[in-house]
């Protein structure tokens, strides 16, 4: 019996099966944003960000955009969510850089170095809306939280990043 | 060799928040107590000012304005949230919320960790919509 050739891989198509996960991504997203806001600078966002990256690459996109046009439904439309339409797309875009980067320890600094560069990130917003001097101040007065959200990553990283890394191994297949 | 190529990138990491931490230090303006006198104008949501002339010993804006009992607010990780000023509150369901400035200029301090000098002007609007 002959057997029909395999259907050629179709680039940039998303799957029904992809749409649905990506959507519970946005959602899981979400409600760990939302519970852990209470605690200031101290978030799982940038870990899942990396790991959505890890397996869904461009994709991932879609649940940023996605994700940052719910946070401004719930939050209100401000000045933060400029920054937010940018903010993690820097972090997607280092993670898809260094896709093939093995270990954990890589992994950890680059959630650590984008926790302490979070404040500059923000203040590019600032540069354009209030001037350079704007900028500098938000960017000096936040240096704190910065350095809270360095240390904070740096620990979720550390605990989480392994054992989510093998969670979505088995039960979200990479996708190229 | 992996290792040492990975603790290196944590000792730079460290050396640069420890560097970061220093330009906090030196360059985040501080307040100096001293006799000094301020002006703090009010601009309610009809468009009304209001100017209040202070004179303090607070080195910061926070204790200046709550001494004259011109604002209140709840206490957050960030310092006061300033919800009350001059009697009147921000409507949060209406998105309603005090703008404070310097000299016209926004402010990217708060209440708390704003330092005043001598013959400095602040202003608080009401302002709808973040």
């Amino acid at each position: 019996m002959a057997m029909s050739p395999a259907k050629p891989k179709r680039r940039g198509v998303i799957t029904v099966k992809q749409l649905v996960m990506l959507a519970l991504c946005t959602a899981i997203l979400l409600a760990v944003q939302v519970a852990m806001a209470p605690l200031p600078n101290i978030e799982l966002v940038s870990l899942l960000v990396v790991l959505y990256t890890l397996f869904f690459r461009w994709r991932t996109l879609l649940i940023l955009y996605a994700f940052v046009l719910l946070e401004g439904l719930l939050y209100g439309f401000g000045l933060w969510w400029i920054h937010y339409l940018y903010v993690w797309t820097v972090l997607w875009g280092a993670a898809m850089l260094l896709h093939r980067m093995k270990g954990t320890a890589g992994w950890v600094l680059l959630l650590a170095g984008y926790g302490l560069c979070f404040g500059l990130l923000c203040s590019v917003a600032y540069l354009f809306i209030g001037g350079p001097k704007a900028a500098f101040s938000y960017f000096i007065s936040g240096i704190p939280f910065d350095l809270a959200h360095c240390a904070g990553n740096a620990v979720i990283g550390a605990v989480l990043f392994h054992p989510l890394r093998r969670l979505f191994t088995r039960f979200m297949p990479a996708v190229s | 060799m992996k290792n040492r190529k990975w603790v290196l990138g944590f000792a730079a990491l460290v050396v640069i928040a420890g560097l970061l931490y220093g330009a906090y230090v030196i360059l985040m303006p501080e307040g100096k107590t001293g006799a000094k006198q301020i002006t703090f104008t009010v601009t309610q949501a009809d468009g009304q000012t209001q100017t209040f002339a202070i004179s303090t010993d607070q080195a910061y804006l926070r204790k200046a304005l709550e001494a004259q009992g011109l604002i209140a607010g709840e206490e957050s990780d960030y310092g006061m949230y300033v919800k009350t000023v001059d009697g009147t509150t921000a409507d949060e369901s209406n998105q309603e919320w005090w703008c404070f400035t310097q000299n016209g200029e926004t402010l990217m301090t708060g209440v708390d960790t704003t330092p005043i000098a001598d013959g400095d002007c602040f202003e608080a609007a009401l302002t709808t919509g973040y």
